[in-house]
């Protein structure tokens, strides 16, 4: 079930409805855990088990954690909740991609070896409701958060359906706590929701799926197109993954809010940044920070010399690009993103971009736009590495794209109609995420003008319902 | 809570209102497309007052067909309603049966996509005919209207394109197919133009026992339609889209050739894999036949209907009366 499906569409109304009218906590709570089973199921009933695996596991260990004092079987428990965690994910997602890369590796050195594979399906979202369960583990373990004894509140926890399958990866103690007040019903929460559902389903539905087609062609005929469309490519795929995830994040936030919950802000207007540490922290926050806080600061930080800043940097960023896919062109885009991140950490100059950019004026200077313009083109660089299939088909597409072959017999009219039509919509989103950047998403505190507001709507609206059937695709992000 | 519900009420009726309209505004902007030509061949259609032959089916139809020709040599009124295979047959039905008159002759140049492919109820195209010519609306049957809701947003984007495509063609001073419609509702404009048309190979397998039971329901759908043609003392013939022979699954026609002939026969005008062409006499797809293909092609329905003493005397009757 997908949030731009009619499934979805028709599951939320009734999960809302019911859920409102369930004047018990322990009830609303279980129909909750119900609801986000059935949301999970929907795609194989057989994830399931291994949700309920992973979230009996971690609240019995979270209890051990804690009733425990000493350090030394503390220390034992929270390894045994990573080991379980950390072997699921080993076993689903890792697991081919270790025995082929040690075959390939083998081979190499003329020793023949088959690779032993397991014939399994990765469960949807397994990448984030893991880390959502080790970051309960771990911070019950630096004892910042009290133990969950509430073996439903915990279920509902890691199984949340509106963030379950790709986030925001949430924190035990930001979300646990919700789960412990009977919230009331409030209208005007009810409208945020559902004016931040319009904005995430714009971005995926007129957005992401637009560009998708485009850029399923370019990367599969890369050999075949001029560095104009190659160019373009890596351009609408940059917008493509944007739209998709940033899409999602504002759907789920949305949804969940509907139903009482505030989930943390996963993307703040990233293709706005005027450097690639402003980038990161608003591209996929929930991550970044969670990465921040369970690895780069144990790790050290930014503390001590530069080689360890270095080591530490490629670390984050090679396993951030590790948990995206089992592929080399996920590590090299995250290797990508560590030589991009280096100098500015170096220079002391990651945080000089803390604030929006043109924060008190409508529009950027020359120096801030030149930035923004180059960030975004670094960012789109790397992107290139994400979505080909392998690290081969990624150099000879960056190769292609350098040829500075500018013929024009590749560009159909069909082609030049549906990447003009896509890069005017992406006009659109431009315009509109500028004019409220200040805010958490488009049109979040509108006031005043009715007019202006039911325009948007209608307008925002339509165009969903008009390209919602056209490519309808699941979203990206679910295969991490 | 029922200020929101509402607002949502609203939301949805205004959405779906501007929907219905930039459906019918798009569709009314766009009527030079080749779905536009609907108007052409209605136009034909009903200013013929005598007896007619009306042919109907896609656009093998409206590529190759030389309608003026087939009228000298048969002696009766022609129009060729042919747009587009996936439309389905109930609309191409639907459209002319008000205009069938008594001792007309309506044939059915099908195309092998009919039997089980593309269900009698067509596909997204019908939309975006009715976007063109919102007067069909009148022809659509509940499952067709039913369906709507879900194919308005795809027509509304196809219509953009072909603004935007339009747009190109103006730009280069190229004529739109609507422009190149005959009056009888032929397109030429591929006339002096050879074969684009790119073979393909025949990678694609068809699950049989499917195929049949879809088969099996075209054919009774035809039946069902056969009996309202003749209910209004007219007449139905079966005949057959030119295909490329790159693109002809020959153990699929054979089948759909037998069973139609099983059916119909009579009334049946050749068969399938006697219109199996050299891909080379193709122009753009596998059942658009090359300008200079249309007159052979036109030639080869007249001789099916003289070899079949039914069809010829029919024929015959017709004209007479004529």
């Amino acid at each position: 079930m997908i949030f731009n499906s009619i499934e979805f569409a028709i599951f939320l109304a009734i999960v809302f409805t019911i859920y409102w009218n369930i004047k018990n906590l322990t009830f609303r709570n279980a129909f909750l855990l119900i609801s986000s089973y059935v949301f999970y199921g929907w795609w194989d009933a057989r994830f399931l088990l291994l949700i309920i695996f992973s979230s009996f596991c971690d609240f019995y260990i979270g209890k051990k954690l804690h009733n425990n004092s000493s350090d030394k079987k503390r220390k034992l428990y929270l390894y045994l909740s990573i080991g379980i965690n950390l072997g699921i994910l080993g076993i689903f997602k890792y697991f081919n991609f270790f025995m082929e890369s040690f075959s390939d590796f083998a081979n190499y050195f003329g020793v023949h070896v088959s690779p032993f594979t397991l014939k399994i399906i990765l469960p949807v979202g397994i990448s984030f409701y893991t880390f959502q369960t080790l970051s309960y583990t771990i911070d019950l373990y630096r004892k910042k958060i009290p133990v969950e004894n509430n073996l439903l509140n915990f279920f509902a926890f890691v199984s949340f359906f509106p963030q379950l399958v790709a986030g925001p990866i949430e924190r035990g103690r930001l979300l646990l706590p919700q789960f412990k007040t009977l919230k009331t019903f409030d209208p005007k929460n009810i409208v945020l929701g559902l004016r931040q559902i319009l904005w995430g389903l714009f971005q995926k539905v007129v957005i992401a799926d637009q560009c998708a087609p485009l850029v399923n062609d370019i990367f599969n005929h890369y050999n075949e197109y001029s560095s104009l469309l190659l160019i373009s490519g890596a351009f609408l795929f940059a917008f493509q993954i944007y739209g998709d995830f940033a899409g999602y994040s504002n759907i789920a936030i949305g949804t969940a809010r509907l139903l009482g919950f505030n989930l943390m802000r996963n993307f703040a207007y990233p293709y706005f940044s005027r450097d690639m540490a402003e980038f990161w922290r608003r591209w996929h926050i929930s991550l970044s920070t969670w990465f921040r806080d369970y690895l780069y600061i144990p790790l050290g930080g930014s503390r001590g010399g530069k080689l360890m800043v270095i080591r530490n940097v490629f670390i984050i960023f090679i396993v951030s690009g590790f948990w995206h896919g089992a592929n080399w062109t996920y590590i090299v885009w995250g290797l990508l993103n560590a030589i991009y991140f280096i100098p500015l950490t170096l220079l002391n100059r990651n945080r000089n971009n803390i604030e929006i950019v043109a924060k008190d004026k409508k529009l950027p200077s020359l120096k801030e736009l030149a930035s923004i313009l180059s960030t975004f083109l670094l960012t789109s660089f790397a992107w290139i590495y994400f979505r080909s299939e392998s690290l081969a088909d990624a150099n000879s597409y960056i190769y292609n794209l350098f040829s500075m072959n500018l013929k024009l017999q590749d560009f159909s009219l069909g082609i030049i109609v549906d990447t003009v039509l896509a890069f005017f919509f992406i006009g659109i989103l431009i315009c509109i995420e500028w004019i409220w950047r200040r805010e958490s998403y488009p049109f979040q505190n509108v006031q005043g003008n009715t007019f202006v507001r039911w325009f948007y709507y209608v307008a925002i609206g339509t165009l969903i319902l008009t390209y919602v059937n056209s490519n309808q695709s699941t979203f990206i992000y679910f295969q991490f | 809570m029922k200020k929101i519900i509402y607002k949502l009420s609203l939301f949805f009726f205004l959405v779906s209102f501007v929907i219905i309209c930039s459906f019918f505004i798009t569709g009314m902007m766009t009527t030079n497309h080749r779905l536009g030509t609907t108007y052409i061949k209605q136009d034909r259609l009903s200013s013929i007052k005598q007896n007619k032959i009306i042919l109907i089916g896609g656009s093998n139809l409206h590529y190759g067909m030389n309608s003026e020709l087939l009228e000298k040599e048969l002696g009766l009124n022609v129009v060729n309603m042919g747009i587009q295979g996936s439309i389905g047959m109930a609309y191409y039905f639907n459209e002319i049966i008000d205009q069938v008159k008594k001792n007309d002759i309506v044939i059915f140049l099908a195309e092998p996509a009919h039997f089980g492919m593309v269900s009698k109820d067509g596909q997204q195209t019908l939309y975006n005919l009715i976007s063109k010519y919102p007067q069909g609306v009148k022809y659509l049957n509940t499952n067709q209207i039913v369906s709507s809701p879900k194919k308005l947003g795809v027509a509304i984007q196809e219509n953009i394109s072909y603004l935007l495509t339009l747009f190109a063609l103006k730009i280069n001073n190229k004529q739109t197919i609507l422009e190149k419609t005959n009056h009888w509702g032929d397109y030429e404009g591929h006339k002096g133009r050879g074969s684009v048309y790119q073979s393909k190979p025949k990678d694609y397998s068809f699950d049989m026992e499917v195929l049949k039971k879809g088969i099996t329901q075209s054919i009774l759908d035809l039946q069902e339609m056969e009996k309202i043609i003749k209910s209004k003392d007219a007449h139905l013939l079966i005949g057959f889209a030119p295909i490329a022979k790159s693109a002809a699954y020959d153990d699929v026609l054979q089948i759909i050739d037998a069973e139609v002939a099983a059916t119909f026969y009579p009334t049946t005008l050749g068969s399938f894999t006697k219109y199996i062409l050299p891909d080379e006499k193709f122009y753009d797809t596998h059942h658009h036949l090359i300008y200079d293909m249309r007159d052979r092609r036109t030639q080869m329905l007249i001789e099916n209907i003289m070899e079949n003493e039914t069809t010829a005397s029919l024929i015959k009757t017709v004209s007479n009366q004529y």
